[in-house]
């Protein structure tokens, strides 16, 4: 392989893990309340915000780097508590225009919210030191925390994988997704389960925030290019569907790489193509309508 | 034992049933018959509080349920084969019946799957197919399975023999009262099959609009051709 094939390479499969990261939640909420958070971007970016006031700009190490992602987690994981006694939760019964109009009004309380703390001038936050270094792969140089995202990203999946098929938490999880009305008829909180699946998406971008903030110029947009490949992926992907969305991240990111690199004059364009044919060839995803898998 | 108290249910603003009141002693079998549109599947809805609003008192051996959520009734002991089956279509007809035993308690222990496919020898060779690769007939079978996996005191069963073959409703039925014997289980059938429904139970009660118009053993049923003429669209 030539050494421009391994850049864009490694490179498409760190976009397509950061992108993950954040569609991660996204696919989750969408397959067990069908609401499609429009707000989940702005908790990415209040996780990256709240990561950067506790750890600031020069992480020690990695493990305090990856402690302060947690703490990010934590925290936009209350976050989503709140959101969802507020908001969510109102709107488990009604017609789905209204949870769009409501999860945009709350994307854009948390923008106003972020400028009103922080500012709008722009922030930056560096890599831990242990990976703020490059090392050469067949010739090209590759930084490693773009290998430490694509860790980062695999494990994500692979925790959520574990956690839908193989525990009882995973299997209730799909139960409801697949049927509420006949999960609570045997006997399953629903409720509780839609709560912890809320918590644990928002606590999820929070993560995703603390992350891939050094990626990023910090300001109350950070992440937007992110947020709408993660939206393009979980349709790509299949609503719902967590291993469709790995995939459509992974293509999406191979194909934003490729497209910088080889067609760097067309910023962004193969991206469109990919998602208007998989919309003309695949409406429903690679993964249709399983509910969260 | 299950008791029905001035039990009134509404779907909007059209009311439903009216005033119902039934009880089925424990560990005895009782059927519900009546016309499309009756009000059964309702009737059993209100039971476990999952759909329509409802008014008056549910209890289960004594305790009343209130107005608990419909999520909380399998933890009461009640456990409903809705018509329309409801399988889990995309996990396996284990996990199925695994889903099943979540509505068990201290005091009523899950049903081990093992015992299950003793029930329904025709579940076991197709445990680890997912459940929506089942025939309709498997459904049902499935559907009935997963809800005594809880071991409930109470069991609500919708047409469990709609649309199946004249031996697999022969089977059902010696499988259902085999199972209610052995749990003590108190059974509400609802039935448009009356075979089933005589082999089974032995009150019945008949719902005419929204209201129980008859109730009494099958053999006074059999003489009050009245009531079963204008209440049911069969001779
Ligand atoms: N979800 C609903 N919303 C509004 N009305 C309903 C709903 N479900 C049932 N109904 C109405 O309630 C009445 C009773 O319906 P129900 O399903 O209980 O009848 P049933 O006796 O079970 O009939 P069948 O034998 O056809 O199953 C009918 O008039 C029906 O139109
Ligand atoms: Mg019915």
């Amino acid at each position: 392989m030539s050494s421009q094939a391994i850049f864009v390479l490694f490179n498409g499969l760190a976009s397509g893990m950061a992108f993950f990261l954040v569609a991660a939640g996204l696919t989750w909420v969408f397959g067990i309340l069908k609401i499609l958070n429009l707000a989940h971007g702005a908790f990415f970016m209040l996780g990256a915000y709240i990561a950067f006031t506790v750890g600031g700009g020069w992480p020690a190490s990695i493990w305090s780097f990856l402690g302060v992602a947690l703490i990010a987690a934590a925290a936009i994981g209350v976050l989503g508590y709140l959101t969802d006694q507020l908001v969510l939760k109102r709107l488990r019964d009604v017609d789905y225009h209204y949870a769009l109009i409501a999860t945009f009004g709350l994307m854009l309380f948390c923008e106003g919210a972020a400028k009103f703390i922080w500012g709008t001038d722009y922030q930056a936050v560096m890599p831990p030191p242990e990976v703020d270094r490059a090392v050469v792969v067949g010739g090209s140089y590759i930084s490693v925390y773009t290998l430490f995202v694509i860790g980062i990203g695999v494990s994500v999946f692979a925790a959520l994988e574990i956690i839908m098929h193989r525990t009882w938490a995973g299997k209730i999880m799909r139960a409801v997704s697949n049927d509420p009305w006949m999960a609570g008829t045997l006997g399953i909180n629903v409720p509780m389960v839609l709560m912890v699946s809320v918590i644990a998406s928002f606590a999820l971008a929070g993560f995703a925030g603390g992350i891939l903030v050094p990626n990023q110029a910090l300001s109350p947009h950070v992440g937007a290019s992110f947020v709408l490949y993660a939206f393009m992926a979980v349709v790509i992907g299949g609503l719902g569907s967590i291993r469709g969305t790995f995939l459509a991240c992974i293509l999406l990111g191979l194909v934003e790489s490729a497209n910088a690199t080889f067609l760097s004059q067309y910023g962004g364009i193969a991206i469109y193509v990919v998602l208007a044919i998989f919309l003309v060839w695949k409406p429903t995803g690679l993964f249709p309508a399983q509910g969260a898998t | 034992m299950l008791r029905v108290d001035h039990l009134n249910a509404y779907y909007g603003q059209s009311h439903i049933l009216h005033d119902i009141r039934l009880e089925v002693p424990s560990g005895r079998r009782t059927s519900v018959l009546g016309r499309n549109g009756a009000g059964k599947s309702t009737l059993l809805k209100s039971i476990t509080n999952a759909g329509p609003r409802v008014e008056g008192e549910v209890s289960v051996n004594g305790s009343p349920l209130g107005q608990s959520a419909w999520y909380r009734r399998a933890k009461s002991g009640i456990a409903l084969v809705p018509e329309d089956r409801r399988i889990f279509t995309h996990i396996t007809v284990e996990e199925n019946i695994e889903l099943g035993r979540l509505g068990a308690s201290a005091d009523r222990p899950a049903i081990p799957v093992s015992q299950i496919y003793e029930w329904f020898p025709m579940l076991g060779p197709l445990k680890a197919r997912l459940g929506g690769q089942l025939s309709g007939g498997q459904q049902q079978m499935l559907a009935v399975a997963r809800a005594v996996a809880s071991h409930p005191r109470v069991l609500l069963l919708d047409e469990p023999t709609e649309g199946l073959a004249p031996v697999i409703v022969e089977e059902l039925a010696k499988i259902v009262a085999k199972i209610c014997s052995e749990l003590q289980i108190t059974l509400l059938l609802v039935e448009q099959n009356i075979w089933f429904s005589r082999q089974t139970t032995d009150h019945v009660y008949l719902l005419g609009t929204g209201s129980i118009v008859f109730s009494g053993s099958w053999a006074e049923f059999d003489q009050d051709e009245t009531i079963r003429n204008r209440h049911l669209a069969i001779a």
